[in-house]
């Protein structure tokens, strides 16, 4: 290569390097065409994306080697470019201007999007040719559909939010109007009562059972919304126990029979007595089948029949309520145990009820780690609640804190005999511990603090005295160390040499080293792991 | 006797300019600017064929069309029209126009298109 | 300068055609059918355009601009307010619309259209002149009307006329308006009109 300084480098010769330049150094397809559309120009992306060379195709016909253009009917651009009009070819109207392979796959197009512009070339006034340039927008597609996304995640949960805020809003008008009628009962009688100097006594005590009605139905529709309340803070608790399934749903049929009746309704109850007890807690799961009835109740006209059956399904028990009622459309059901639904506003008018109910149902049932489904063929052909509960016998406990809480099962030793005496200032830890140790087989005393302890086991005859200790190390005044010094300073004739177990919320080693230098025979730190507390209670009371 | 046309378009120049090309070559015509003055002139001039606009104020050509069709199912009509979109082409079709001229029309293809008409009636 | 009834008649009529071409290319672009309602226009000197636009279109406006050369020369826009814009590209893509802002290729689909729209109209007045009328590579903003009618105001000498057509058309049953806007120098009007009246006595 040389320089030529000589001759001057004409401006043309000059231009026409420039646009080699550029046409090769851009990142779109450029390509020329003279005014009878042979091809002049074809850059080097256009020989990358095509696979052809430029010098393959400068000097065919266009439309040779393109045959798509005029198949698709966009040959209409280049006679309009020879005019002098300038065409935009649009992805989103065309997707393509000439079908090259994709270079970007995740957008599952068939071929390369781009964007196109179809333009005369101009010498002046005078048309000379035509030039195309595409550009590959496979980049700003993928970006756009990312933001797409984005706006429909936000739409989204606007929209979720939206709903929940009517929900709410409706759910109050319904409390308000729940709460209304009882109370307007209430107010009304006790006024009456005010007003009248000399009540009649038939009428005092209609209006005292009114008033005694309506204030309870209040404190229920009171007790549902704490439920929820709690549910949904995650602070209800269950006291979990062996609970047979027929028991408390006899319980139930007790409680509803009088608005079956009422209602004339009939109610058929299969109690399978085989079904084995599931841990739980009875009052709650009560409160299941009540509900479940009241809904079969509230949703069956007259004559209408409705089906109670508890059995054992598989490793399972199943309880199973079955109406004749109103029904659920399919469009409902899906939404049948969601908080604050009911199948359509106007029905809270008419059924009444709060619209818990089944949320309760579904929450509390999935609290014992089992599952409840509706099923329904439609409107008018009655509904089936189906609730699934793990028994003790279940070989997966489904409900991880059952394993903890379930005192009868293998993980708790059996403590059978065993006389333990509990020392806590807190009720709840007292009743807690008893609950638990009663059901390991032992008997238990409680005291509530170290003096009390102390004069309980001096005073406790032999054949009565505790065979284990159970104490709290955090008290006031006297805590548990201090006690233990003092219990082992006395005699063994006098209680001196009872073993003794620690429990503190300290879960340090300090505190497990105070405890046994203070005498106690293990420690166990709470929480409590209740299989650990009873295997530590079984080995002390085997020591002592 | 002279073939009668009702020339219907909103725009005065159009028909200013079917008139220029109509007279000169013996046609009787008469004009409506819209689509029910364009059902009342036909019925008065009982003209032996129409040539309608598309794009109007008020009634669509199309919906003119199918009026007069529906009055007279020997109504015979031309469609002289600038929405040259194949789908608008189908409907005036299958409404029964017997043509369909695209505007800026030229005076060879209204002619020609009259007579075709014209001729196919005595048939 | 007044349009008379008989020059206003004409040029709404040669504005139909252009449109009629438009249409057309849109429907066989998407598919669609296009309903076309007869246009409306208006002259009047450019500094005066705001004044006729702002009743009509509000907040900011979709503007494709493009200028065009030849023996008829000035700018050509086509103004959609927001709203129509997100509906047009809507219905001619069947994609959800998303703020064009962010849409580089609603954008481009508005473009592409825009220009269509530009090119028939602009197009007829070439047959009609039978001139040549050559165009700039169209380009779409999204601005305020102001700036869009000072993007045509600024810079320009003598007096200039803006043509204003209030398109109105409908697709799957959703009306759309646009305004076309022509701004032509004096010279250039009277060159348009002198060709539409002897267009009206002569024969093509």
């Amino acid at each position: 290569m040389t320089l030529s300084s000589n001759p001057p480098v004409d401006a043309g010769r000059l231009q026409t390097a420039l646009v080699r330049w550029f046409s090769e150094l851009t990142h779109q397809g450029m390509f020329a065409t003279d005014c009878s559309m042979r091809i002049m120009v074809w850059n080097r992306w256009m020989e990358v994306h095509s696979g052809r060379t430029a010098s393959d195709v400068v000097g065919r016909p266009l439309y040779d080697v393109c045959t798509d253009l005029k198949i698709r009917g966009l040959d209409q651009h280049y006679e309009d470019a020879l005019t002098g009009r300038i065409s935009i070819i649009s992805f989103g109207l065309h997707k393509y201007l000439l079908p090259f392979v994709p270079t970007n796959a995740e957008l599952g197009l068939t071929a390369m999007p781009q964007s196109g512009r179809i333009g005369p070339l101009m010498d002046g006034e005078a048309i000379i040719g035509t030039v195309t340039t595409i550009e590959d927008i496979s980049d700003r597609l993928a970006n756009e559909a990312e933001l797409r996304k984005q706006i429909d995640v936000q739409r989204m949960a606007r929209v979720t939010a939206e709903k929940a805020m009517r929900a709410k809003d409706e759910f109050l008008s319904t409390v308000s109007h729940e709460m209304r009628n009882p109370l307007n009962a209430v107010l009304g009688w006790a006024r009456i009562l005010i007003e009248r100097s000399d009540v009649d006594p038939a009428v005092l005590s209609r209006a005292v059972r009114a008033i005694e009605r309506n204030a309870s139905a209040l404190a229920r529709i009171i007790d549902d919304l704490l439920d929820v309340a709690r549910i949904s803070t995650g602070k209800l608790r269950l006291e979990m126990h062996p609970v047979d399934l027929s028991a408390i749903a006899l319980a139930a049929v007790d409680v509803i029979g009088p608005s079956i009746k009422a209602k004339q309704l009939e109610l058929r109850t299969r109690l399978d007595p085989k079904t084995p007890p599931v841990l739980g807690d009875q009052q709650r799961l009560q409160q299941v089948i009540w509900n479940l009835l009241s809904n079969a109740v509230k949703f069956t006209d007259p004559g209408g029949v409705i089906d109670l059956t508890v059995t054992r399904s598989g490793a399972d028990a199943r309880i199973v309520v079955r109406d004749t009622g109103h029904g659920i459309s399919q469009e409902f059901l899906p939404y049948v145990f969601e908080r604050f639904r009911q199948s359509d506003a106007s029905s809270s008018r008419r059924h009444g009820g709060l619209g818990l109910g089944l949320a309760l149902v579904k929450e509390v049932v999935e609290l014992h780690g089992g599952r409840v489904t509706a099923k329904s063929d439609g409107e008018g052909s009655g509904a089936t609640f189906t609730i699934d509960l793990p028994t003790v016998m279940s070989a997966d406990v489904r409900h991880p804190q059952a394993e903890v809480d379930q005192p009868g099962s293998d993980l708790a030793h059996s403590l059978a005999g065993v006389r333990v005496l509990v020392i806590d200032d807190e009720s709840d830890s007292r009743e807690l511990l008893t609950e638990f140790l009663s059901k390991c087989g032992a008997v238990v005393s409680t005291v509530t603090s170290s003096d009390e302890a102390l004069s309980h086991i001096r005073m406790s005859p032999l054949p009565r005295r505790p065979h284990v200790i159970l104490s709290d190390l955090g008290m006031p005044t006297k805590d548990g160390y201090e006690f233990m010094r003092e219990l082992r300073a006395l005699r063994t004739d006098d209680g001196g040499a009872i073993p003794a177990v620690a429990v503190s919320g300290y879960a340090n080693p300090d505190d497990r080293q105070r405890a046994l230098a203070a005498g106690y025979q293990t420690h166990v730190a709470k929480p409590i792991d209740l299989a650990e507390l009873s295997a530590a209670l079984a080995r002390a009371a085997d020591r002592g | 006797m002279n073939s009668r046309i009702l020339v219907v378009d909103d725009s005065a120049l159009s028909r200013r300019r079917l008139r220029q090309i109509l007279e000169p070559a013996g046609y009787e015509v008469a004009e409506a600017d819209d689509g029910l003055s364009a059902l009342e002139r036909y019925f008065i001039d009982k003209p032996d064929v129409v040539l309608l606009d598309l794009v109007m104020k008020g009634m669509y050509g199309l919906e003119v069309l199918a009026k007069l069709r529906e009055l007279d199912a020997n109504a015979k009509v031309v469609v002289v029209s600038a929405d040259i979109q194949t789908s608008s082409q189908n409907l005036a079709e299958a409404a029964g126009a017997r043509g369909f001229i695209s505007k800026p029309f030229e005076k060879a293809d209204i002619l020609k298109a009259l007579e075709n008409v014209l001729t196919g009636a005595r048939e | 300068m007044n349009l008379t009834a008989l020059q206003q008649d004409a040029l709404v009529e040669v504005i139909n055609i252009g449109f009629g071409r438009a249409a057309a290319s849109l429907s066989k672009l998407t598919g669609q059918r296009v309903h076309l309602e007869v246009p409306q226009i208006t002259m009047c000197p450019l500094d005066e355009l705001s004044e006729h636009l702002r009743p009509m279109v509000q907040n900011e406006v979709a503007s494709i601009h493009q200028i065009f050369s030849g023996s008829v020369a000035g700018d050509a826009l086509l103004v959609l307010d927001e709203h129509s814009a997100a509906i047009l590209k809507e219905l001619l893509t069947n994609e959800p619309a998303m703020p064009l802002q962010m849409d580089a290729s609603a954008r481009e689909v508005l473009t592409e259209v825009g220009n269509i729209l530009l090119n028939a109209c602009l197009g007829s007045f070439g047959n009609l002149l039978h001139v040549q009328v050559s165009f700039s590579v169209p380009h779409l903003t999204l601005e305020t009307l102001e700036g869009v009618v000072s993007s045509v105001t600024v810079n320009r000498e003598g007096l200039r006329y803006a043509l204003i057509v209030h398109a109105a058309f409908r697709l799957k049953n959703s009306s759309l308006t646009g305004y076309l806007i022509i701004v032509l120098s004096v010279a250039s009007i009277e060159r348009l009109i002198r060709a539409i009246e002897q267009w009206e006595g002569g024969e093509r």
